[in-house]
């Protein structure tokens, strides 16, 4: 009940909250709606702002970025049959059908309450679940977070990419530019190469904007530059009735806990969720011919999972510290910018603002719910830009981002040459999660593994006398076990690369 | 250059740089054997042998495997790049600059225009352009108070 007792409400009801919310679930249903960007992306456009926001305003306003383009992904997918983030591609197969029969209001509107109702499920399972899941963690000491690391890197290293090796070369790659600075231990610097710009290390946020939003520029100009995605504008009051919200109801309960679950699991992601909801859904259902034809099941099962996704996937983040994907690690970033380590201690350090981030999420999703029905027709015109005004726009905020979280022009060089190394090793199926993660978790595995062995004195036996440690490190076998089996499975029957690959 | 011979050059890239950075850690002073270089030397050590497992694992793939290795629209890429090259040196020397960002904004629109006749694109290119500065402007002048 802490999550009552602790919360004030007056820290909410603030013009910065307001904004935050509104402006983050806006932004995030545009970006979501545009295909090719994602929650990541969007996320990585938005962190710069947060420089000069409060903690819970930042949070706040990530999160409701975060909710706003899991919804925004089907935008797109329902109106023109294209998803708007990997998440949303299972929504087209009867999205995209019931738009064409001259009901995309509807289609919409199924999407808009699983969404609703897929955000306050998961929220409150992130409200129930994170104090005593960060109870238990108190209890953790350097070896269980080195290994929380380890299983953090595993999980989206195993998951994120078709090539297992340039996976792990990700991750060093990551690791590596994690140490760019003076080393905590020691005061030694690393990595500088003369320069005092590196000193504070990599800059999070140029670098997260190179990766991500500078990357994606280029990868944009690949298309043809004149693309327009143009949708019937008739019958678009994005609503559904009593009648048909009961008729869909189980569904929407089901997806909400399949999201739910998947958001915890690091390095899942929000595509295998919806992925896993929709089949769910199609193979428990009486008529399973309706499926691909416009059922509603089949909107409201992966919308309803993917928006499950955004809450799940906080529980790992908030109370261990440890991000299961790249968007969480985007969100951690903004932690640490304000000076916030996550983890079992923020909960007893600071319950105010861990439980007005949680209440912040609660009403972005509610408002979310207004917002969409009465602003996605506004929304989706956002799509009628074509790619060559879209894309300097995108180039252009990424830069003035960058330049704005810290005043300073060598930000700007980081992420232009992370944009173009990233876009090249992206392209060579290198792992861009991986690497973000590794970039986020390596000082907490670095520090971690060097206070246990300054423990230990040098001795690995540590690992093995401390029950935690060895439940993680079985975990860590079953992790390795699974990634191994998969990839087995794989190289036995060739698939088409992984759907959820591009939005971890 | 075909997908695979893409990979031994952006291997052969890390690796070099790995090697590069395990010099430099064998210069960080520190009588502590858990110290500065320990986790740098491991995590590259990994990484210099994961680049070798990678470039054994290309080799052996069927040449059925063997794509084209295909950077769409190259010269679009390498435009923007050199142009935001430009911008970041224009920024650096004279500071932040409307005019400046005017400019960048509309070269790229312009360029990446291909259908329209000319002074349509001229036009297309300097609506958008002023469009977006002015939403900076408001954004981030007005509302966050961050003079650039």
């Amino acid at each position: 009940m802490d999550f009552i007792l602790k919360f004030n409400l007056a820290d909410l009801l603030t013009w910065e909250i307001l904004f935050a919310i509104v402006f983050g679930v806006l932004f995030g249903i545009v970006v979501g709606a545009i295909p090719g960007l994602g929650a990541t992306i969007g996320l990585a456009l938005v962190l710069p702002i947060t420089f000069n926001m409060t903690s819970l305003g930042s949070i706040v306003l990530l999160a409701s970025v975060f909710m706003g383009c899991e919804y925004g992904g089907s935008v797109s997918a329902i109106l023109m049959g294209i998803p708007g983030t990997g998440a949303a591609t299972a929504t087209i197969l009867d999205g995209y059908p019931m738009a064409k029969q001259g009901r995309p209001g509807t289609a919409l509107g199924y999407s808009l309450v699983g969404a609703l109702i897929g955000g306050v499920i998961s929220v409150l399972a992130l409200m129930i679940l994170s104090k005593p899941i960060a109870s238990l963690a108190l209890k953790f000491s350097d070896p269980e977070f080195f290994l929380l690391g380890i299983i953090g890197l595993l999980a989206v290293a195993g998951l994120s990419s078709k090539d297992i090796f340039k996976s792990v070369i990700s991750v060093c790659i990551g690791l590596l530019m994690s140490m760019v600075g003076i080393d905590i231990l020691t005061g030694q610097t690393r990595f500088t190469f003369g320069t005092v710009h590196l000193m504070d290390g990599l800059h999070l946020v140029a670098l997260f904007v190179g990766m991500f939003a500078v990357s994606e520029v280029f990868a944009m100009l690949g298309n043809d530059p004149h693309t327009k995605y143009v949708h019937d504008k008739k019958n678009f009051k994005v609503a559904i009735s009593w009648k048909e919200f009961t008729a869909v109801k189980w569904t929407y309960l089901k997806g909400s806990i399949i999201g739910t679950i998947i958001g915890i699991l690091p390095g899942v992601g929000s595509s295998a969720a919806s992925w896993l909801a929709y089949t769910e859904a199609k193979s428990t259902a009486k008529n399973k011919e309706n499926f691909g034809k416009g059922d509603p099941r089949g909107i409201a099962a992966p919308e309803t999972a993917n928006n499950a996704v955004v809450g799940g996937a906080l529980i790992p983040l908030v109370t261990l510290g440890i991000p299961g994907s790249a968007a969480t690690a985007v969100i951690l970033g903004a932690f640490l910018i304000h000076g916030i380590v996550p983890g079992p201690a923020s909960f007893a350090n600071q319950p105010g603002l861990m439980y007005g981030i949680f209440w912040g999420l609660l009403f972005a999703t509610i408002i979310m719910y207004f917002l969409g029905r009465y602003t996605t027709s506004l929304m989706a015109r956002i799509l009628v830009l074509p790619l060559y005004v879209l894309t300097p726009i995108v180039l252009y905020i990424s830069l003035i981002g960058v330049f704005a979280s810290e005043l300073n022009v060598f930000h700007l060089w980081v992420a232009i040459i992370a944009g173009i190394a990233a876009f090249f090793l992206k392209n060579l199926d290198f792992s861009l999660p991986s690497m973000v993660l590794a970039y986020i978790l390596g000082p907490i595995i670095e520090e971690s593994l060097r206070r246990t062995l300054v423990i230990s004195k040098g001795s690995v036996g540590i690992f093995f006398t401390r029950p935690a440690s060895i439940a993680l490190m079985a975990l860590i076998v079953i992790f390795i076990a699974v990634i191994a089996y998969q990839r087995i499975k794989a190289a036995k029957k060739p698939v088409q690369k992984d759907l959820h690959s591009s939005n971890i | 250059m075909s997908y695979k011979l893409w990979t031994y050059v952006t291997l052969s890239i890390i690796a070099f740089v790995g090697v590069v950075l395990f010099m430099q850690t064998t210069q960080f002073r520190s009588t502590d054997p858990v110290g500065p270089a320990f986790f740098p030397q491991i995590v590259i050590a990994i990484m210099i042998l994961f680049c070798i497992l990678s470039a054994i694992s290309t080799a052996r793939q069927k040449a059925s495997e063997n794509n084209e290795f295909k950077i769409l629209n190259m010269p679009d890429i390498v435009f923007t790049i050199i142009v935001s090259i430009i911008y970041t040196y224009l920024w650096k020397i004279f500071g932040f600059s409307y005019i400046i960002s005017f400019i960048f904004v509309a070269v790229l629109v312009f360029r990446y225009n291909k259908k329209d006749p000319l002074k349509r694109k001229i036009m297309n290119a300097a609506i958008a352009s002023a469009i977006v500065n002015v939403s900076v402007f408001i954004v981030f002048d007005l509302l966050f108070n961050l003079t650039f």
